[in-house]
């Protein structure tokens, strides 16, 4: 008994230290400490500000956010319109995940949520009892035959025409049907008030980030419809140290590495590494691709991988 | 007990910290290992394909060579390896590193071949500047000129895209200019596919071409946005030349949304499904007004005494 | 074949079923106390929904993997209780089988009851109960949600026919008789009795539309039934991706509503001393009743475990190892054992099907049926097909917490409240059918 809990205790402090050492290991993408520093250099500059109770307010004006100026008739219509002619697609190359979950941060970041709210989580993976284990973040995979949006009742989460499966949190009536279709556990369920709730109140809502996320809504991995609008990459794409994700246009027939940035032919790559989708034999018809962890760049060095945290 | 579980848990710590930072400070590169000498020559071409698979693979950490803009890492930041610090090593121990990786630098043992691995080496040994073996071996011959031009010409039957780099001569004269890299980009979503065929230097007049890949899908006419230029601007410059050319499969985009789907919106509903449902209500529901109504005339009945 | 104890010949005239059977209306104090202990409890858990409105589901034990909890296990439990309604008023009525006439109308009366309150647990568990009208604005003909909430208000309004309809004779004697009634009571008798004097043709009028509901609420009570399976069925998941979840549920149903149904005529019966209506003769063809639901559960049982725990195919494995033999053996074998096996045996017995003892078996039934229901909807949730990971320790189990389970009593207060109010306010013994199934002239004055 007391050796088990030992044991136990030892696991989870390893579990610990990945996380630390994970997180500490790699800095942000270029772009955001580019944005850091730009910020930090640029001279408080005050601005005077008429409050909402009538008072004048001297703010920094790093700190303003930007309003969305579309009004939200527009951002709604359009985000469920989707962008004409594309099809997203993403590749995630297994043999470069070293578990840095860049991405993870760089989504809750995006989509306002709290360091326990996923849109994409890398979860340490072993298919079956001495097979290799690999790490494998995890976004929603954006079937083209979801099962999600077939259950349900009001429309509010839907595919649209650029093959992106978005949540409407104007419209979604909370009742978790679609968190329970998924199979591959890729939605959430604001159990209570949003992250920065009060902060972010007056916000336009759109539907493309969903954000600002309302309490008793699902959300989910949107593939950052709203950075795809300005053909940025996603926020979890764009920020992986290591190279592990391709996003594009399956139309294009190319993908593009959100690290290196290096163009390929999603077919090839595809082709050339074997690339498969998750559980096939659910017929959901996923977008997301992935690239099997042969030729490591990284040694897998999650915790011991036990029973319990593979079921 | 408990104390002794926390002895040994603070034990683990330190010998795993320990551990770590050891295991990113001392590579251990076997003496055999550095004795590895680079087979190919500093010249122009290799350190140019040295760059770009140094771009792909090695830039996003280590920044650019000489530049010192490496990413920020805890416990211990990538070298910027255009460095003096960094050059002294021998190639053997470059290579060696490359191949083995260690604490966040990834093993490159399998994803990059010989070849490659040696090329980046030699672009990295072109900032050494205490070998200065590439320099000599700088073989462009090009007259001077002036007004540098980039022709395409696009053979759309064939797919052959050819560029013809020239320039103006003091005496006046355009000639070819040779030993020069070009990139073929085709523009894409999120950024441009190379398809230059390897090697792709112009010849003696100038000239370098490539074929339009016959899968590469266009727009639905088949249109791409095709982008030319010098792959490096030491030479003349950021040179480019775009163009809309039509080589591209005509590709007329699938709507999912085009067919009705049980996945679909409401709109989108498959017709049985909602024959099945209007219908079924609707039947179910006129029996019930139909009931209710018969009610009524219950205590009409009452009169009808028989 | 019919070996049913011969109803005893009573010297029972129209006056004294009338009086035997109208009598704890208006002389039964006991049964006010008790409306005011279920409002109280109404009130007090009302209390904890209106802080889960306040709070959001947070309050709750479920998070993001165990999405579904306690509520959806109710919602089904609910339902299937209703589902007695259908089983004895119509089924078995319209197989003209005749010892369910005492018992039709409690049964119905059960039936709205619960299926009205499984309509309020859903909602409950709504995450935005302010946009239910969402369902009805932008409700999507290919989702099951949409389809039982239809049914679900359809099974309600059928049910609530089927109480009221052959209730009609009775009300215009409730009219004349109870004198005592407060205005608006008799005002309420007067209406719905729609002038009815038992006239030939009235009877046969009234009779025809009971019949045409009777038969209109046998697709109905089996669509309610058979949805709620789909909410499961429709997914993908480790142990409801199956096909036989719908008649598997409606068999379920039928063993909770027999076992509900029980307790209610014992209860009646002692309370409202009704023990020459509901007579042992009706417990022991319910004992009996049971016994058959009970093997027909049994056998979509076997085949809904046994044939993957034969195959134990990946995904199912795990969860299949934790229903018989893991963290959820003992609710799991409860379940199967007490609701289940256990009574089929006892029940066999003769002596087993007397009153108290069929009562006290149907407890265990009942509260297995409830535990079935858990252990059908949370363990599932539980074994998603990818591994549950990066998330608090409070994602990886659950536990209803006290606002859920303040919630639950809730839900069934109110419903026991619906009970109590109609059994209150309306015969539960049908006078007039009772009185023609014996053969006796009923007379309703005008």
């Amino acid at each position: 008994m007391k050796e088990d809990s030992s044991k136990n205790g030892r696991r989870k402090f390893l579990k610990n230290l990945g996380v630390t050492v994970g997180a500490a290991g790699v800095v942000s993408s270029f772009s955001l400490l580019g944005a850091a520093k730009a910020a930090a250099k640029e001279p408080a500059e005050m601005v005077n500000l008429l409050t909402q109770d009538g008072q004048l307010v001297q703010v920094d004006k790093n700190q303003l956010r930007p309003t969305v100026t579309a009004p939200l008739n527009e951002l709604q219509k359009r985000g469920r319109e989707g962008i004409p002619g594309k099809s997203f697609v993403m590749v995630i190359d297994l043999s470069k995940c070293r578990n840095a979950r860049k991405c993870m941060a760089a989504c809750q970041n995006h989509h306002q949520l709290r360091p326990d709210q996923h849109h994409i989580n890398v979860l340490q993976m072993q298919d079956a009892e001495y097979t290799a284990p690999y790490f494998m973040p995890k976004p929603c995979q954006h079937c083209d035959n979801p099962p999600c949006t077939k259950v349900c009742p009001v429309d509010a989460t839907f595919k649209r025409q650029d093959g992106i499966v978005l949540i409407d949190n104007e419209r979604c009536i909370g009742c978790r049907f679609c968190i329970a279709a998924c199979p591959y556990s890729a939605r959430i369920f604001q159990w209570t008030e949003p992250k920065d709730a009060e902060k972010y109140k007056d916000l336009t809502y759109n539907i493309e980030a969903n954000v600002p996320q309302k309490k008793g809504t699902v959300s989910k991995c949107l593939f950052s419809a709203d950075r795809l609008r300005v053909n940025k990459l996603p926020s979890c794409v764009s920020s992986c140290p290591n190279g592990v994700y391709y996003f594009g246009d399956r139309n294009e027939d190319a993908v593009t590495n959100g690290t290196t940035h290096e163009t390929v032919r999603f077919s090839k790559l595809i082709e050339e590494n074997a690339g498969y989708t998750l559980m096939p034999e659910l017929g959901t018809k996923p977008r997301v691709y992935y690239l099997p962890p042969k030729n490591r760049a990284f040694k897998f060095n999650g915790d011991l991988l036990n029973e319990e945290n593979l079921h | 007990m408990k104390n002794i579980y926390q002895l040994l848990t603070c034990l683990i710590l330190i010998l795993s910290l320990s551990n770590f930072t050891v295991q990113a400070e001392d590579w251990g590169v076997p003496s055999s290992a550095k004795k590895k000498h680079n087979p190919y020559d500093a010249n122009v071409k290799n350190i140019s394909s040295g760059k770009k698979i140094f771009n792909i693979n090695c830039k996003t950490c280590h920044g650019d060579p000489g530049k010192g803009n490496m990413i920020h890492l805890v416990p211990i930041s990538p070298t910027d390896i255009g460095s003096q610090d960094f050059l002294v090593q021998t190639d053997g121990e470059i290579y060696y590193k490359i191949n083995k990786g260690n604490g966040a630098m990834p093993t490159f043992e399998k994803t990059l071949n010989d070849e490659h691995k040696w090329m980046v080496i030699t672009y990295l040994r072109s900032f050494d500047k205490s070998n200065r073996r590439s320099e000599k071996l700088a073989e462009v011959k090009n007259p001077e000129v002036t007004d540098v031009k980039l022709d395409l010409e696009i053979q759309d039957s064939s797919k052959y895209i050819l560029a013809h780099l020239t320039g103006m001569t003091k005496k006046g004269k355009r000639v070819g200019l040779h030993g020069i890299e070009m990139s073929f980009l085709v523009k894409r979503n999120f950024g441009y596919l190379d398809i230059s065929r390897e090697d792709a230097y112009t010849d003696d007049n100038g000239k370098v071409e490539t074929v339009f890949p016959y899968d590469l899908p266009g727009d639905r006419e088949g249109h791409v946005d095709l982008l030319v230029k010098l792959t490096d601007d030491a030479f003349y410059g950021n040179l480019e030349k775009s163009q809309i050319v039509s080589l591209g499969v005509p590709t007329i985009p699938v709507n999912p949304l085009d067919e009705r789907a049980m996945w679909g919106t409401r709109a989108n509903a498959p017709i049985w499904i909602m024959v099945s449902y209007i219908g079924g209500v609707f039947v179910i529901w006129g029996v019930i007004f139909f009931v209710l109504f018969q009610m009524i005339k219950i205590p009409r009945l009452a009169q009808n005494k028989e | 074949m019919n070996d049913l104890p011969k109803q005893e010949e009573t010297t029972l005239s129209f006056e004294k079923i009338k009086k035997d059977i109208l009598h704890p209306l208006q002389n039964h104090k006991g049964l006010e106390l008790w409306i005011v202990f279920l409002v109280t409890v109404i009130a007090v858990c009302g209390w904890a929904y209106i802080v889960q409105l306040r709070d959001g589901l947070g309050v709750t034990g479920m998070r993001d993997y165990v999405s579904w909890g306690l509520y959806i296990a109710n919602f089904v439990f609910f339902v299937a209780v209703s589902l007695v309604g259908m089983l004895i008023s119509s089924i078995l009525g319209l197989l003209r089988i005749d010892w369910i006439t005492p018992i039709s109308r409690i049964s119905e009366m059960i039936a709205v009851a619960f299926v009205a309150v499984s309509g309020l647990v859903i909602i409950m568990d709504m995450g935005r109960p302010d946009r239910v009208a969402n369902v009805i604005i932008h409700g999507r003909f290919q989702s099951p949600i949409l389809w039982d909430i239809t049914v679900v208000t359809t099974y309600l309004m059928i049910s609530l026919l089927l109480l009221i309809l052959p209730m009609i004779p009775d009300l215009a004697i409730c009219k004349n008789e109870l004198k005592k009634a407060s205005p608006i009571m008799k005002k309420i008798y007067n209406v719905l009795s729609l002038g009815y004097i038992n006239t030939p043709s009235q009877h046969k009028h009234l009779h025809r539309m009971i019949k045409t509901l009777m038969v209109l609420i046998v697709p109905v009570g089996l669509a309610i039934h058979t949805v709620t399976s789909w909410l499961f069925a429709a997914t993908l998941r480790n142990g409801w991706d199956t096909t036989i979840f719908g008649p598997y549920f409606v068999a379920g149903a039928f063993v909770a509503g027999a076992a509900a149904l029980v307790m209610a005529m014992y209860f009646f019966r002692i309370n409202y001393k009704l023990q020459d209506y509901i007579t042992d003769v009706q417990f022991d063809y319910m004992g009996k009743l049971m016994v058959a639901v009970c093997l027909v559960y049994l056998y979509f049982n076997l085949n809904e475990f046994l044939v993957p725990g034969y195959k134990m195919k990946t995904g199912d494995d795990v969860h299949l190892k934790e229903l018989f033999t893991g963290h959820w053996a003992v609710l799991f074998w409860c379940s199967q054992l007490l609701g289940n096996v256990i009574p089929i045996i006892l029940l066999l017995m003769k002596k087993f099907r007397k009153p108290l003892p069929l009562m006290l078996i149907s407890i265990f039934v009942l509260a297995s049926a409830w535990i079935k229901r858990y252990v059908i909807v949370i363990p599932t949730l539980l074994h998603p097909h990818l591994p549950i990971q990066n998330v608090p320790e409070n994602f990886v189990h659950y536990f209803p917490t006290g606002i859920e389970i303040a919630v639950t009593v809730l839900s069934f207060a109110l419903a026991l409240l619906i009970i109590t109010v109609l059994a209150k306010i309306f015969p539960v013994v049908p006078i007039c059918e009772i009185a023609e199934q014996r053969g006796i002239e009923v007379k309703i004055e005008d």
